[in-house]
């Protein structure tokens, strides 16, 4: 993080990066001109004019409900940390017993991720929290890292004496900068033994909470995500392998190895075990972060936010952030897990929950989300770098009442196209919301 | 050795091969855009996707290695489909105006959309702005018709390890260059971006109105040195390869055209490289760091001078083919007022040459140029194929050999230990190699006689 933290420096002081500087900034790192720009521009936060401003507000999303994660009981005793560097070898069979899965949104099995890490043979390896979390409507990870910032701490170095990694690093979201000293502090009384954690800023790019994405800005490249495989776990940050978790999966660990693995996995479902952050957004009375057991239903959710906001009829229920699909209020019964959701056709992600009432315009609504993939595209692959730009044209007609037959059938066939031919999940997801409104509610077009 | 089946065909390859590559040994033939080998695999074209049996998601066979026991399947409905919706929204975002494109209407891309049957209107009448960065002396970037693709910067920086090429930007706004003028960047001017190019976006600084303005100037004789063994690379009607019978038809054209003499550089390159030697020797004797470097390569001279400083003390100045030609042919014709006119493939020297930096050559042209101007007033309405047929096979000119030259000179090529380096790849290692007396980049990676087919 030589130059990415090196021009944040110079935008800090400056406001600004002036040629002067980057010419600067080049010479000192080793770096061509052109280098320095082609990195530097592909991110949002810096300016290359003076008096540029990047004050977007950002959706703060209150704990509502603390359970286990959130509450922190004992946090700072770092007592699970204790237990795993006793027996480090227990670490691993432990997570597997518990069956956690990780809480970014693919829900790949955390132990068996960790697993593959520790048994390739490499001279350095690396824990990486993802806490750049991007996602539209979604608010679970800025909860956490603000009500309970120890748990994610120990839970990497955890991760760390498990995998037998040294160096860990914590890449936080741009956006909130705010939680910076507050993590930094944790970091620095947290009893960590042969394990550092560097506490990394993004810098404005929502493809960068893409795992392999993020670890190319770890490494001072433009954030664009590398082909699959080869998989972080045996080629991640500088070719070594990489464990990438998402901020609450770090922070279950802990509890499974203080509790053990029966205690987690007796909250959650058989297949989902553990409690879960939801963030709960749109026409609902008390928007936030709620934790429950995985498996509540949306009905049980919606009752704990008080139900929708007065005089409001519930049209539709956006699962899995902005990048979910649209679905009738028939996903009201649905137990929110990977499977449950998946059984319904909807997507879980994040488990960020968005209520949309009957007064809600859904092509405007979807063309609001289009603009902002086309605005955050990588640019690598034509169908999103293009398909997100003609989709968002395409939307806007439909937005102004002068779209016909055909456009509609351009549309879905190019939402079809992105969702198949993409480079990167983002790309793949962001048709999402356009193809399922439209399958779900014809009427509204 | 993996065993896999692609379109129902059996292919053996090495473990890590790719798709594409597989595909390939086996004559099944995959369309690529974006993927230039050993320099460019960002897989963002999505041109080369195929479907593997048993897996959900289709994939890019540039990147992709292969399985044992894979089935792949290169052209089902669904696959051309998407080639189909990828170049409609390629074209969307290109600047379709072909007709007075400098690709002359036959870049990959529009030879893509012929294949695919694309209508290049489906998303729009594509970009309209006027993206052009001329601050250089070889080449000009239409951003306008940039796809995308990267490949110039991947050439750049993985196959001549320049880097002065870099994408900018993100999403909608990404563009390739453009961070800083091109002129300004470390760009040695080898020209390899432009031959990369899959489109316009990038073709060499037009230069035939500097040669129609000499050849119709009465009082002007205009001399065309000729490097053939780079011009036979070309086809010079698309669809005819036949090498030798374009050789012959050269010449003939470029008469047509109106050069007062024609003449063939390779016969005098012998001599040329005699003179090199002389001066190494000399420069050997009162010059002690080896090995001596010659500077014969014009963007090999950009290099030392943008990139590595630190080995200009062991540069050999001497002038480029051209030059030495140049002077040679206008001291035979002194008494007539001479233009000299490279016609060859090196985008390098068309830079010194604008850039002011030549005494002798007053005019560097590529392939595409001529045949341009060919197209442009040789044709007119007939076509080219019946005009090319029609020309008859005429020879080089032939003149005197100079006479300064001896045969003592000639063997002072036989005192050096002389290294010919081709590509900018891996010249750092031979640079320091001691055990050469004299060291020719040349920064083509196919050398000076095959140019960069531009």
């Amino acid at each position: 993080m030589k130059l990415l933290n090196t021009l944040q420096a110079a935008q800090e002081r400056n406001g600004w990066l002036s040629p002067e500087s980057m010419k600067r900034i080049a010479a000192k790192t080793g770096e061509s001109m052109a280098q320095v720009i082609s990195t530097a521009s592909f991110y949002e936060h810096f300016n290359f004019c003076p008096g540029e401003k990047n004050d977007e507000t950002e959706a703060y999303y209150p704990i509502r409900k603390a359970g286990v994660l959130l509450s922190g009981l004992d946090r700072g005793e770092y007592r699970a940390l204790q237990i795993a560097l006793d027996a480090p070898e227990e670490i691993i069979p432990v997570i597997k017993a518990a069956k956690l899965l990780g809480r970014s949104g693919g829900g790949f099995p955390a132990g068996d991720k960790w697993e593959l890490v520790k048994n390739v043979d490499a001279d350095e390896k690396y824990v990486v929290c993802n806490a750049d979390e991007g996602e539209p409507f979604t608010g679970k990870d800025r909860a956490l890292l603000t009500a309970n910032p120890e748990a994610v701490i120990e839970g990497m170095a955890i991760c760390a004496a498990a995998v037998g990694a040294r160096r860990g690093f914590l890449y936080l979201r741009g956006e909130y900068a705010a939680l910076k000293d507050g993590l930094q502090a944790a970091i620095n009384t947290a009893p960590l033994r042969n394990f550092q954690i560097e506490l990394c800023l993004g810098h404005g790019a929502y493809i960068c909470g893409e795992e392999t994405a993020l670890l190319a800005s770890l490494e001072d490249k433009r954030g664009e995500p590398r082909l699959k495989p080869p998989y972080p776990g045996t080629s991640g940050l500088g070719q070594k392998p990489t464990v990438i978790n998402n901020v609450e999966t770090f922070a279950c660990v802990p509890l499974i190895i203080k509790n053990g693995a029966e205690a987690f996995q007796s909250l959650g479902t058989a297949g989902y075990s553990g409690t879960k952050l939801f963030t709960l957004s749109g026409e609902v009375k008390n928007p936030g972060v709620y934790e429950l057991n995985a498996g509540a239903t949306v009905r049980e959710l919606l009752g704990e936010a008080g139900g929708l906001r007065e005089g409001v009829t519930l049209l539709a229920i956006q699962s899995g952030g902005g990048s979910g699909r649209i679905m009738t209020p028939a996903v009201l019964d649905m137990p929110l897990t990977l499977e449950g959701c998946r059984e319904y056709g909807a997507n879980f992600g994040p488990a960020s929950l968005v209520f949309l009432g009957t007064e809600e315009n859904l092509p405007a609504y979807c063309l609001k989300l289009m603009k902002f993939f086309e605005k955050e595209s990588c640019g690598v692959c034509v169908p999103c770098r293009e398909g997100t730009k003609q989709m968002a044209r395409l939307l806007d007609k439909f937005c102004r009442g002068t779209a016909d037959v055909d456009d509609m059938q351009q549309m879905t066939s190019l939402a079809e196209y992105m969702t198949e031919f993409a480079r990167c999940p983002m790309g793949m997801s962001c048709a999402q919301p356009v193809l399922s409104a439209i399958e779900n509610f014809p009427e509204r077009w | 050795m993996v065993k896999l089946e692609i379109d129902g065909k059996e292919a053996r390859v090495p473990e890590g091969t790719t798709i594409l590559d597989a595909a390939k040994e086996i004559g099944v033939s995959i369309p690529t855009l974006c993927y230039l080998k050993n320099a460019n695999r960002p897989a963002a074209c999505r041109m080369c996707v195929v479907e593997v049996m048993g897996q959900k998601a289709p994939v890019p066979a540039c990147s992709i290695p292969v399985r044992e026991g894979m089935q792949v399947f290169t052209s089902t409905p669904k696959i051309v489909a998407a080639r189909k919706m990828a170049l409609e929204l390629i074209c969307a975002n290109h600047k379709m105006n072909c007709t007075d494109c400098p690709q002359g209407m036959d870049c990959r891309l529009r030879e893509l959309c012929k294949e695919y049957q694309v209508n290049d209107r489906a998303f729009g009448m594509g970009k309209r702005e006027n993206l052009l960065d001329e601050s250089s002396g070889h080449l000009v970037r239409d951003n306008s018709k940039c796809i995308l693709c990267r490949r110039c910067a991947g050439v750049c920086a993985n196959m001549q390890k320049i880097g002065a090429v870099e994408v900018n930007n993100r999403a909608g706004n990404t563009t390739v260059g453009f961070g800083v003028p091109h002129a300004k960047t470390n760009c040695i001017a080898c020209g390899q971006c432009i031959s990369a190019c899959p489109t316009g976006a990038l073709s060499v600084k037009d230069n035939t109105k500097l040669a129609w303005k000499a050849i119709f100037d009465k009082k002007k004789f205009v001399i065309a040195g000729v490097l053939p063994k780079a011009l036979e690379q070309v086809n010079w009607i698309p669809g005819k390869t036949n090498r030798e019978e374009n050789q012959k038809r050269i010449v003939a054209m470029l008469k047509r055209i109106g050069f007062d003499v024609v003449v063939n550089l390779e016969d005098y390159e012998e001599d040329y490289r005699a003179a090199v030697y002389t001066e190494a020797v000399c420069a050997k004797r009162n010059c002690g760091s080896l090995p001596l470097l010659s500077a014969a390569c014009p963007a090999f001279r950009n290099y030392i001078e943008k990139v590595d400083p630190q080995d200009a003390n062991r540069v050999l100045r001497v002038d480029s083919l051209w030059e030495y030609m140049a002077g040679i042919l206008k001291k035979q014709y002194c008494d007539r007022d001479t233009v000299f006119v490279a016609v060859d493939a090196c985008a390098a020297e068309k830079a010194e040459v604008n850039l002011g930096r030549t005494q002798k050559v007053d005019v560097s042209l590529t392939h595409r140029e001529v045949i341009a101007m060919w197209r442009s007033a040789c044709v007119s309405s007939f076509t080219a194929a019946k005009v090319w047929e029609s020309l008859p096979e005429e020879k080089y000119d032939e003149l005197p050999k100079p006479k300064e030259i001896s045969t003592a000179t000639k063997e002072a090529g036989t005192e050096l230990k002389i290294g010919i380096v081709h590509g900018m790849h891996d010249c750092m290692n031979f640079l320091q190699d001691q055990s050469f007396d004299l060291i020719e980049v040349q920064a083509c990676p196919e050398g000076c006689a095959f140019g960069n087919k531009v």
